[in-house]
């Protein structure tokens, strides 16, 4: 018994032993707006992360004027030097707290992430990109004064020593100062919202709602670079109209639009425009009901195969006969000679005997055996 | 406040171990003969763990599809592995609960017959097997990844009947149901 235990104990210790310190998603997570709390919790313990080496920097405009959108980039280097990453969770943060740090806590609007959603969290590829890997977000603050952003990463390392091990990294804080719109900057209106995805397949007409604009150009490009102008057309003063082609396949293409009027004259970031393949809308009554109706086939299935057989809930014959076998020759032999009353003798019952006694005990008493041979 | 994401996690973590215990000791049921002494005089063990980890899975299914629909992102049926999910756990219910039900009423002595013995294993692995793909299935839409990835299911795409052959298999569900429960032969 001891032998088997300590078997089963060194099983066991092999097993715990055998598991790995991993990356909790190394296919990723999906885009979205997320805390730098999820750099340590998609990986599971955050107390597992190994710091990252990865230098991580943000680039902005000069100018940042509030109510306008303003390009930010996160740059980063050393990409397939220090790990092997494959992919990279990119944030853009306005603190390092974990928690109730997006961008948006800090007063910013995310107009785009780049990759047609706007959050703040991304998921890069590093396949080509070689050692420099840059993302673009276009935010919009909504108050003058000095705003902090942060860049953080988290990854794995697929290969080497720390393969599968979780990494994260965060950088210094970038303060940016949010200005006052010049008075009659030709400029994007602060109610207008950039389309951020669209159908595959389908025209996208956007109409651009301007400031102190007298005349629009939109150019917009593809992922391979191409810079193709659009047409523009003005609806009313202030109002410009132009049409994105539609995208054969899921892809991102950009746009941005010249703006310029009696004031300075502006050029506003590339917006990027994804194009998706939304899946039909499903009905969901026909799959519950399909649900329902294999789950009560399965079920009627089992009980009609498995039916009570009238057996008494006896112990199991086949695994554990022995004892079965044993009880039953004395019960057997016992029926047998029940079966065969023994014959009365000539004087008929002993005196005192009720037929019943004779019954069960008429052979013992026959055979001289009854009560010990006291009869 | 806790979210649906994370009581789905919590549910789905119990359904899956508890349902994984009961396959492990199934399968040990099914292959008793092959097994050494030792572990095959413990049978009875084996078919206590094997149903009441089921019956334990089975408890928590439901709040497994409840917190699973209210934290699924852009509605209950947005996606094929969703509603191939929905299938799944229903399936691997309703084997669950035949196979439960079955112990309860036959007794012990179900393992006694080969035919028997083989039906309630075999089912009992079904359950444990659709119940898996369901877990399976849920890691691949939410993190793209599963420990099935191997498998190369096609979870992208659903087998759904028209309506009028749903009822028709839910009419025979019933009579099966039915039959199984009034037969006491």
């Amino acid at each position: 018994m001891i032998h088997q235990r300590t078997k089963v104990l060194v099983l066991l210790i092999v097993l715990v032993a055998s598991t790995t310190f991993s990356a909790a998603e190394p296919g990723g997570n999906g885009d979205g707006l997320r805390d730098m709390q999820c750099g340590g919790a998609c990986h599971g313990d955050a107390g597992q992360n190994a710091t990252s080496l990865l230098t991580l920097s943000i680039e902005y405009p000069e100018h940042v004027w509030v109510g306008q959108p303003a390009e930010v980039r996160i740059v980063v280097d050393g990409v397939d030097v220090a790990h092997d990453e494959q992919l990279i969770g990119l944030f853009l943060l306005s603190s390092t707290n974990a928690n109730g740090d997006t961008p948006l806590e800090d007063g910013w609007e995310i107009l785009s992430n780049g990759q047609g959603g706007s959050g703040n969290y991304v998921e890069r590829s590093t396949d080509g990109t070689g050692s420099i890997l840059e993302h673009t977000w276009v935010l919009r603050p909504d108050a003058i004064g000095v705003k902090t952003l942060y860049a953080a990463v988290h990854h794995a390392d697929a290969t080497g020593p720390s393969q599968g091990r979780p990494f994260f990294g965060a950088s210094q804080g970038f303060e940016i100062n949010v200005e006052s719109v010049p008075e009659d900057l030709a400029r994007i209106h602060e109610d207008f919202t950039p389309i951020t995805t669209r159908e595959v397949g389908e025209d996208l007409t956007v109409l651009l709602h301007t400031k102190y604009t007298d005349a629009a150009q939109v150019e917009w490009r593809t992922e391979d670079g191409a810079v193709i102008q659009a047409t523009v057309n003005s609806t009313e003063a202030n109002y410009w109209q132009f049409t994105l082609p539609a995208a054969i396949s899921p892809s991102t293409i950009e746009w941005r639009a010249a703006l310029s009027g009696e004031g300075p004259s502006q050029t506003t970031p590339w917006f990027a425009v994804s194009a998706q393949i939304t899946p039909d809308e499903v009905d969901a009554l026909p799959i519950y009901l399909q649900g329902l109706a294999m789950g009560l086939v399965l079920f009627g299935a089992v009980l009609a195969l498995q039916r009570p057989t009238g057996q008494t809930d006896d112990p199991l014959k086949i695994y554990d006969e022995t004892p079965t076998i044993e009880a039953l020759q004395p019960a057997e032999g016992a029926g047998e000679s029940q079966s065969s009353i023994a014959p009365l003798p000539e004087g008929g019952l002993p005196p005192g005997w009720t037929d019943e006694q004779w019954q069960w005990y008429g052979h013992e008493y026959l055979a001289g055996t009854y009560g010990d041979g006291q009869q | 406040m806790i979210s649906a994401n994370t009581l789905h996690v919590v549910a789905t973590e119990l359904v899956v171990g508890a349902f994984a215990l009961s396959g492990v000791a199934f399968l040990l049921c099914l292959a008793h003969q092959y097994l050494p002494v030792s572990i095959r005089s413990s049978y009875r063990s084996l078919d206590a763990v094997a149903h009441s980890a089921m019956l334990f899975g089975l408890i928590a299914t439901p709040f497994a599809i409840w917190t699973g629909l209210s934290s699924a992102p852009g509605g209950e049926m947005s996606s094929p592995i969703l509603a191939n999910k929905m299938l799944f756990s229903m399936s691997g219910l309703g084997l669950a609960s035949g196979v439960l039900l079955a112990r309860w009423r036959v007794g012990i002595s179900l393992w006694d017959e080969a035919r028997s013995r083989l039906i309630q294993a075999v089912s009992g692995l079904g359950a444990v097997g659709f119940m898996l793909l369901t877990a399976s299935a849920g890691g691949t839409f939410s993190r793209g990844e599963s420990l099935l990835d191997w498998l190369h299911l096609p979870y992208g795409e659903v087998l759904l009947m028209p309506m009028a052959l749903s009822a028709l298999l839910l009419l025979v569900g019933i009579a099966c149901t039915t039959f199984g429960l009034r037969s006491n032969a």
